[in-house]
């Protein structure tokens, strides 16, 4: 039966078929070799690895569920650093949101040299997640830094050392987040050209004044963008690393008060020998990860307005 | 157009050509790349290269390649570990020096002692520093001790009669109290707070019969020992004779970030080595003494340590010729002159018979210190367990900073300390 079946189907074109498949594997192939060393790859083994004590020296013993279990029961400065990385993603996300959101709204009033603006504003965006910038942020907000030194000429105000002291260091770093607001802005800037100008019109017609055509308008229509935005950030605010390690000089300090999640895990592995234990912590921040996307989704029905 | 005949050949000959270039007789003049990893001052990196440059003229082909780390240090020397390019001999030092050792992470060099790595010159009992758990796992490079290093122009500005061997801990609070109120400057206080150095904190258990870790590579302290050191500190801050929280978190354990070297002190409790990398940030003259002690006729806390080690990567290519390295780096009069006392005194007694007429007055200091303190020095303490340098970095460190920021009261660091060193040392 088998054997007749086959016999059947036309032979040349079953090898066309084929070979049109591998033309495209072909041409897939340096994404396809990416994503399977340098992605999938790596992603299964550290998946292995969290269920394992590897040191990074030694040879990866089974310790099963272990790492999961102590990062739920015995580690308290894991709830430091998702302490830190919630108050970070909370408040970071809906700064820079609304920020991007109010430069975009001024530069879409059809002002002069708004390329030129479009360009400054965006340049946070290519900068701010250098090293460089986060050396600059260590030196405006030392104890002697630029801002205590324009603080104290300008109204005599002795600022305390922002960088340093617990109480504020995370606030600085928010604060370089909200800097790099250019790269939502732009997508912001597209969503408001997307919107129908006659809707406007109409609007001002009726009687409508700016703020009401802003919140009747443009806001409704531009939710699918907001949503667009506010998951990507999201997602980049939960991976933020870069800014506390330069910061800190990787400590996480003062006293862990800049403690993100990526900072902790790359402690518990480089530092602390611990490649089995950080393993898992990925694989906990991929699950707060996905919850919180899934969550976005979930909820995207009742908040979300699309066109069609 | 292409021939696939003539292309296979080429190729086939390319390879061929390849293969021979990886074999040992056309590598001869191929050069042979060594590298060293260390963190330090520039002055430091300055000499290490400097004795290389001469251990590179004296071996024809060796190339090495010197990398100098900062606070990222250790970090970074994981990182290349588990990533299978450690590099082939790199610097630790005591309060880590076994948590890496017994990791496995150095080579044992009891195979090249007395052969490739001369000891016969060395000061006795030298290699025991660098012993854990019955192999050499390090080449002691110098010998050093905690010590104070003082702004001496300060202390007679301010008619101070400067501290000494019986200063006992109170004498030195008042003494930093009355200093700092002597100078009068913004953002200047005596000393910087030394309550987050673990060196600082050992000599202190070290006074009172303690130990930081016993043999067994437990805590070898109490609770309420770790308290009173808080304790001490966070009276010393509030009545304003040791730097501010804010200043204090800044540092990094390393010599540019001390406050001392920041300009926000006139005294650091640091190591005896590093008196000529202070002085030379400082324009006034630095002196050198001990630390504090507990009661004026008690001990010291002092104790000879190795200043740094040397250890060969358990994985470097060519271990003889590493081995060869840290014999000319240790024995060599030559390199001796270069290096001189900047990581401490020398090991050899040939080369401190050389270098030492020809230092300078600050390095002299220092090697007068460390021969000064010969009769009051103890024993050297246990190796470390693993999690030591965790223990120090992510739990020491920033409950120190808890208690200087207000944020927990000396007693409740003590007991946090000693309940998360249970759950660190035990893996």
């Amino acid at each position: 039966m088998s054997i007749s079946g086959t016999t059947e189907r036309p032979v040349a074109g079953g090898r066309l078929r084929f070979g049109d498949g591998w033309a495209g594997y072909g041409f897939l192939a340096p994404w396809l070799v990416g994503f399977f060393l340098l992605t999938l790859g790596p992603a299964i083994a550290s998946f292995y690895l969290s269920l394992t004590d590897y040191s990074g020296l030694g040879a990866a013993n089974w310790v099963g569920a272990e790492n999961y279990v102590r990062i739920a029961t015995d580690d308290p400065r894991f709830w430091t650093a998702m302490n830190v990385t919630f108050t970070f993603v909370l408040l970071s996300v809906p700064l820079k949101l609304i920020f991007a959101l109010a430069v975009a709204v001024a530069l879409n009033r059809g002002l002069a040299g708004l390329s030129f603006f479009r360009a400054i504003f965006y340049l946070p965006s290519l900068v701010g997640g250098s090293v460089a910038v986060a050396v600059l942020w260590r030196q405006v907000f030392a104890g002697d830094g630029l801002l205590n030194q324009a603080l104290n000429a300008l109204f005599g105000f002795e600022g305390p050392s922002w960088i340093s002291n617990p109480s504020t260091s995370l606030y600085t770093l928010i604060l370089l987040a909200v800097w790099q607001f250019g790269s939502s802005m732009i997508i912001f800037l597209a969503g408001l050209r997307q919107i129908p100008q006659d809707m406007y019109e109409a609007a001002s017609i009726d009687g409508a004044g700016k703020a009401r055509q802003f919140f009747r308008i443009t806001l409704p229509l531009l939710t699918p963008v907001i949503f667009f935005n506010a998951v990507i950030l999201t997602i980049d605010a939960f991976k933020a690393f870069t800014s506390a390690f330069v910061i800190s000089d990787g400590t996480g300090g003062p006293i862990d008060s800049t403690l993100f999640y990526t900072l902790y895990l790359y402690q518990e592995a480089f530092t602390n020998f611990r490649f089995g234990y950080a393993s898992a912590l990925a694989w906990v921040l991929v699950l707060i990860i996905a919850f919180f996307t899934a969550m976005s989704f979930l909820t995207a029905r009742f908040w979300v307005h699309y066109d069609d | 157009m292409i021939n696939r005949r003539h292309f296979l050949r080429n190729a086939a000959l390319f390879g061929a050509g390849a293969t021979l270039a990886t074999m040992p007789a056309f590598r001869a003049f191929a050069e042979e790349s060594m590298r060293l990893y260390w963190w330090g001052t520039p002055s430091r990196a300055e000499r290490t290269l400097g004795a290389a440059k001469l251990f590179e003229a004296a071996h024809s082909g060796v190339k090495i390649v010197g990398e100098v780390g900062g606070s990222d240090y250790w970090a970074k020397l994981t990182t290349m570990i588990a990533g299978g390019n450690a590099p082939d001999i790199f610097q630790l030092e005591p309060s880590r020096f076994a948590d890496y050792s017994r990791r496995g992470t150095n080579l044992p060099l009891n195979d090249y002692l007395g052969k490739v790595i001369r000891t016969d010159k060395l000061v006795p009992g030298v290699l025991d520093l660098g012993t854990v758990d019955g192999k050499v796992t390090g080449m002691p490079l110098s010998l050093n001790a905690f010590a104070m290093i003082y702004d001496a122009d300060a202390v007679t500005k301010a008619g101070l009669a400067a501290p000494s061997a019986k200063t006992t801990w109170d004498d030195f609070a008042k003494f930093s109290i009355d200093l700092t109120k002597a100078m009068g400057k913004k953002n200047v206080w005596a000393v910087g707070n030394a309550s987050r150095y673990t060196y600082a904190f050992e000599a202190f258990l070290h006074q009172r019969g303690k130990k930081l870790y016993n043999e067994a590579g437990k805590l070898g302290y109490e609770a309420s020992d770790a308290a009173d050191w808080f304790g001490y500190w966070e009276s010393l801050t509030k009545n304003g004779g040791c730097v501010s929280a804010e200043i204090q978190a800044l540092d990094k354990v390393l010599v540019d970030s001390n406050p001392l070297a920041t300009g926000n002190a006139v005294i650091a409790i640091a190591f005896s080595n590093q008196l000529p990398a202070f002085q030379k940030i400082s324009k006034s003259t630095l002196d050198i003494t001990s630390l504090p002690v507990s009661s004026a006729d008690g001990p010291s806390g002092l104790f000879y340590r190795p200043g740094l080690h040397w250890s060969i990567a358990s994985t470097a290519k060519n271990p003889e010729l590493a081995a060869q390295f840290i014999d000319f780096f240790v024995n060599d009069l030559e390199a001796g002159k270069i290096l001189q006392v900047e990581r401490g005194v020398p090991v050899n007694t040939d080369v401190q018979a050389a270098v030492l007429p020809s230092i300078d007055a600050t390095a002299k200091k220092t090697v007068d210190y460390v021969n000064g303190i010969a009769d009051r020095v103890g024993a050297y303490p246990p190796a470390v367990p693993l999690g030591a340098g965790e223990l120090d970095e992510r739990v020491f460190r920033p409950l120190a900073d808890k208690v200087a920021f207000g944020q927990l009261t000396p007693a409740e660091a003590g007991s946090e300390l000693v309940s998360s060193a249970d759950r660190i040392l035990k893996a």
